[in-house]
């Protein structure tokens, strides 16, 4: 039996432990009540995750079936910080050869911050990327060498505990995370098309930046999806505990117009031509006039998109979409047609073009030979400066501005490309100064894309008609069904057919044994075109000795098929239109002509352009020995 | 005669309102153990430790009975006080030998095939401190007796489980037997001086062991420390707070992934507060202090001191023990490895807590009762050898609510009237305890 004082001491230590509980009580309701919120907050930041899913980017295709981008998928390697820091240095050791760094380097990624050294600014780290863009194999010699490695454990004498680590080391002391790369077939200058993708540091897939990539990056990116759940302590997703998940939608397919061959066929013959004269820069536009496709977009120099690496090779532009130029006497063509639609003008009307010189109003037009009297055919032929001028004094400046306008020129086409320049086009006021209007009527004081010139002579072709460019022909799904199919889309009649007619019949003198052009001449189609050599300028003026030589073409002149275009920039050995352009134009032409089946309709003439085919396909054959590459997927040539 | 013993046929005795709520809370504990325990194994592929759990409190439990069966006094008997602390050092002493003990976490606490010896040791030493208070009963007084040979034994044990390291543990039961040596009668300048020169020495040890400073640094501020050392502790914090009110509900915990290590046992009490929130964390509180309350009360009414040590003894180390862990859990206290005696998965913890309870029991049942001290008079009084017991209001409720319901049954009425008081009159027989002798008397201090 306990005394008194014992009864009371055991009271003493009774209450004591009692009060003891009270304050854990306390403390309870601090931390459950009134700091619930800021703990809670707090403790989500570590076990919940909402994760973004990157959708599957979509494949380019071209018309036919060709891959020109597709998604490849890799792995980052991604090290367990909480089991590598046990032994840094023997993992770095181990690690290092196999991902080209230096062990002590690694070392130190891997190892532990101080002791008592956190900050409260800081998540604890507990995984740290350590090589991206990592292939199945590269990883599966990874994982395999870690997997044996022994990590300067004596393994002939382990105890439990080290041996715990060790295989847990092996097994997981890297994971990876999935990741996409965009991978371009090597192709020549159609990657200009394609375009390119960035990888963005703060998201995990791709973004298009350049070329259909960028034009259409919607619809190749798809819809990201979302999944909010919880994480283990490794950030580890606990797949039964989400809350949330919206799948990913992937991409779309997106197939383009462009015709590999047809591309092929035109790079060669452009790369060629780029070799004899050595331009800044040159461009081959190939493109089905009653549809508005574009079948190839060749470009000089060639271009490699730059690679995760970020190295690439060309001057990354698409001068035949982005440059704006003063496009000279292709420019007459329209003119022409405005001239001939509002009937001030017939193809037999005489205009006298004096001796090469022709004023009026301080302005002062000069033909590079004096012509005298000529009727608008040989005008158009033998590409008159003051003949048109006159046409367009004729016309007046606002009627020629409508007209431009109509053409297209002054906006943007709207085809899906990143960077597409809209010119210039003067205003109607600006237009009717008479300064403006003379020099507006053979194509000087307005800039112009090659691209706008393009489908503005595939309106005179396609019966006055102008058509938005199309480069997408259709959107797939990843089973190759067509989700969306892009039909032509007319944009608006600019000139009538009789007028487009009378132009095209114009145009072919130009290709005729006195025209400027005739070195464009086919050998089984009748064709038409424009050539044009137009000085460059810049803030000073005039530039000597710097031209921007095109020609504009386009086959069979009845009902053209295809119509093309060809410019070389700042050119060199040679710089008139007739003499660097239509050659490319020609060989081009003939090709694709033969490669589409166009029926010919130089039936007089057939014999003798037989003999002139055979030994044009001879010449071919030796150009393409030498340029095969660009076809069978090596590297293009890149100056 | 029934007051040195158990009365024939009866089997809980006369101090059922005491032994029915601890056996309610303890019950209640390992249920939550069980039920937190399975929450916690869905991060293993195979609930090994369930089954474990399952087993080893079968053997818990049978040791409970058993010990509440048997009488508490042959613990007196054939110096199994003395042979079982001796035991005890034994094993502790052999953790010390390099090879026998297994290293877990930098320290060697467990034999090779199972069980810690410091939970063993815990039970031992307060076996023999009652044991020796209750033979020294009186000769306490003088220091050599009442403190230097129990203290020096105690300061032995405690010692190797420091030396494991275990220094929770050996604060643990350093803490406990201070308590015992206090209520045995140990004077207080000695304890206090002890006091006096411990807490420095263990708080010099502390402060140049670089793991352990920074273990009570870090719990001072776990958020700032999180990234290292006081990942555990901040952890437990944020899940405790994150339970709220009402908690995530059973099974729904976020933190048992890897955020809380040891998550199953010494922080168990983290789990309860995530899933079950205030109200889970209230009850696990609200049930020690019930077994606390109900250890005090069952050791305030027996008039045996060999009884009153031990039960007071195993009722501290429970308390304390229970104290320390939920100290630890909500960053009250610097982080040690103790678990929550009765709800935390471990076998040798579960089984020596158990025990403790069967113990307990067993005096209770056992123990002879006296008048209640009331703490108003400064000596124990006389017990009433004529008491008698009076109807409690709650008897006479059943009573008076069977009456209405079996009007139309008179016979069996008084059939359950007389089985009732027969049962009470049982309970307490008015007869004189004549066997109660008046202690020799104490200098009043």
């Amino acid at each position: 039996m306990f005394e008194a004082y014992q009864f009371r001491r055991l009271g003493l230590l009774a209450s004591a432990i009692l009060a003891g509980f009270a304050i854990l009580e306390g403390r309870l309701f601090w931390l459950q009540i009134v700091r619930h919120e800021e703990l809670r907050r707090k403790a989500s930041g570590f076990t919940e995750t909402t994760r973004i899913l990157g959708p599957w980017r979509g494949e380019i295709r071209d018309r036919t079936g060709l891959t020109l981008a597709v998604s490849k998928p890799l792995v980052s390697v991604v090290a367990n910080l909480t089991l590598c820091t046990n032994r840094p240095e023997a993992v770095a050791e181990c690690l290092a050869p196999l991902l080209d760094q230096e062990p002590t380097a690694l070392a130190g990624v891997l190892s532990p911050p101080a002791l008592g050294k956190g900050s409260t600014n800081t998540a604890p780290r507990r995984a740290i990327l350590i090589k991206r863009h990592v292939n199945g194999e590269q990883w599966d010699v990874i994982s395999n060498a870690m997997s044996t490695a022994s990590f300067g454990f004596n393994s002939s004498s382990l105890s439990k505990t080290d041996l715990a680590l060790l295989r847990k080391l092996q097994k997981g002391a890297l994971f990876t995370e999935e990741e996409q790369v965009r991978v371009y077939p090597p192709l020549g200058s159609v990657s200009l098309i394609t375009g390119y993708v960035n990888e963005m540091k703060q998201s995990r897939w791709p973004r298009g930046v350049f070329g259909i990539e960028g034009g259409m990056d919607r619809t190749l990116a798809g819809t990201p999806g979302l999944c909010v759940s919880q994480q283990d302590s490794n950030g580890r997703e606990l797949a039964f505990r989400r809350k949330r998940f919206v799948a990913p939608v992937n991409g779309k397919d997106v197939v383009l117009t462009i015709d590999l061959n047809i591309q092929q066929i035109t790079e060669r013959a452009l790369w060629k031509a780029a070799a004899t004269h050595s331009p800044s820069n040159a461009s081959v536009l190939v493109m089905r006039p009653r549809t508005g496709e574009i079948l190839a977009w060749a470009s000089w120099p060639g271009f490699v998109p730059p690679g995760p690496d970020g190295k690439g090779a060309g001057d990354g532009r698409n001068h035949a979409l982005s440059d704006r130029y003063e496009p000279g006497s292709t420019f007459k063509i329209f003119t022409l047609a405005a001239g001939l639609n509002e009937g001030l003008i017939g193809l037999d009307d005489s205009i006298f073009c004096g001796n090469g010189r022709f004023s009026t109003n301080r302005t002062t037009v000069h033909d590079h030979i004096p012509h005298g009297w000529l009727t608008v055919r040989q005008a158009v032929a033998k590409s008159s400066n003051i003949a048109f001028a006159k046409v367009a004094l004729k016309l007046g400046g606002s009627r020629l501005h409508d007209y431009l306008r109509d053409f297209g020129f002054g906006q943007a086409s709207g085809i899906p490309l990143i960077s597409e320049s809209a010119g210039y086009l003067p205003d109607a006021a600006r237009c009717s100064e008479p300064m403006t209007l003379v020099r507006l009527g053979f194509g000087q004081a307005v800039a112009v894309s090659q691209l706008q010139m393009l489908l503005a002579v595939c309106a005179i072709c396609n019966d006055g008609r102008l058509m938005k460019p199309m480069l997408v022909s259709r959107l797939e799904n990843a089973e190759g069904q067509v989700l969306q199919r892009f039909e032509p889309q007319a944009v608006r009649a600019v000139v009538s057919p009789r007028t487009a007619r009378q132009v095209r019949e114009a145009l072919q003198l130009v290709v005729s044994e006195q025209g400027t052009g005739s070195r464009a001449r086919l050998a089984s189609h009748s064709c038409g075109g424009k050539t044009g050599t137009a000085q460059k300028s810049d803030k000073t003026g005039y530039l000597p000795g710097k031209y921007y030589s095109s020609f504009i073409g386009f086959f069979p002149v009845e009902e053209p098929e295809i119509c093309i275009s060809v410019a070389f920039d700042e050119p060199q050995n040679g710089f008139y239109g007739g003499d660097v352009a239509a050659p490319v134009f020609r060989i081009v032409a003939e090709q694709v002509g033969a490669y589409l089946g166009i029926p010919a309709d130089k039936e007089v003439t057939r014999g003798k352009s037989m003999a002139e085919a055979v030994q044009e396909r001879n010449s071919l054959t030796n150009e393409a020995g030498t340029e095969t590459a660009c076809i069978t997927g090596a590297r293009p040539p890149v100056f | 005669m029934h007051h040195w013993g158990e009365t024939p046929g009866v089997l809980i005795g006369n101090m059922k309102r005491q032994i029915l709520p601890l056996l309610a809370a303890v019950t209640a504990l390992v249920l939550l153990g069980v039920l937190m325990l399975n929450s916690a194994s869905i991060v293993e592929e195979v609930p090994r430790r369930v089954h474990s759990h399952f087993i080893w409190l079968m053997i818990g439990v049978f040791g409970a009975v058993g010990l509440a069966l048997i009488d508490y006094r042959l613990l007196q008997r054939f110096h199994l006080p003395r042979l079982l602390l001796f035991c005890s050092g034994v094993l502790l002493l052999a953790l010390l030998i390099p090879g026998v003990g297994v290293l877990v976490n930098g320290a060697r606490r467990w034999l090779p095939f199972g069980g810690q010896p410091s939970e063993v040791a815990k039970i031992a030493l307060i076996i023999w401190l009652a044991d020796y208070g209750a033979r020294q009963r009186g000769r306490m007084g003088p220091i050599s007796i009442g403190f230097l040979r129990p203290a020096m034994l105690c300061g032995v044990v405690s010692g190797l489980i420091f030396l494991e390291p275990d220094w929770g543990t050996a604060a643990l039961l350093a803490a406990v037997s201070w308590a015992m040596l206090l209520m045995a009668g140990t004077r207080w300048r000695y304890l206090l001086s002890t006091l006096a020169i411990g807490t420095p020495v263990f708080a010099l040890l502390v402060a140049f062991n670089p793991v352990r400073i920074w273990r009570v640094l870090s719990f001072t501020d776990p958020e700032r420390y999180q990234d290292g050392i006081g990942w555990q502790g901040w952890h437990s914090v944020l899940s405790i707070g994150a339970g709220g009110i009402w908690g995530s509900f059973c099974g729904e915990g976020a933190h048992k992934f890897g955020f809380v290590p040891e998550q199953q046992t010494d922080f168990v009490f983290s789990l309860i507060g995530e899933e079950l929130g205030l109200i889970g964390t209230t009850l696990v509180v609200l049930l020690f202090g019930m077994v606390t309350l109900n250890g005090i009360r069952i050791a305030w009414r027996i008039t045996d001191s060999f009884g009153q040590l031990l039960v007071s003894g195993l009722t501290l180390l429970i308390s304390t023990q229970a104290f320390i862990n939920l100290g630890v859990c909500t960053s009250t206290l610097p982080n040690k490895g103790i678990p929550l005696p009765f709800v935390s998965y471990g076998g040798s913890s579960l089984v020596c807590t158990l025990m403790a309870v069967g113990m307990i029991v067993s005096v209770a049942r056992r123990a002879p009762t006296g008048p209640v001290y009331s703490g108003l008079n400064r000596q124990a009084p006389q017990s009433n050898p004529f008491r008698t017991a009076p109807l409690r209001p709650h008897t006479t409720a059943a009573v008076g609510l069977a009456s209405l319901l079996l009007r139309r049954k008179p016979k069996l009425l008084s059939r359950i009237v007389t089985w009732v008081s027969d049962f009470r009159s049982a309970r307490r027989p008015p007869v004189a305890i004549k066997s109660y002798q008046r202690p020799p008397s104490v200098p009043a201090r």
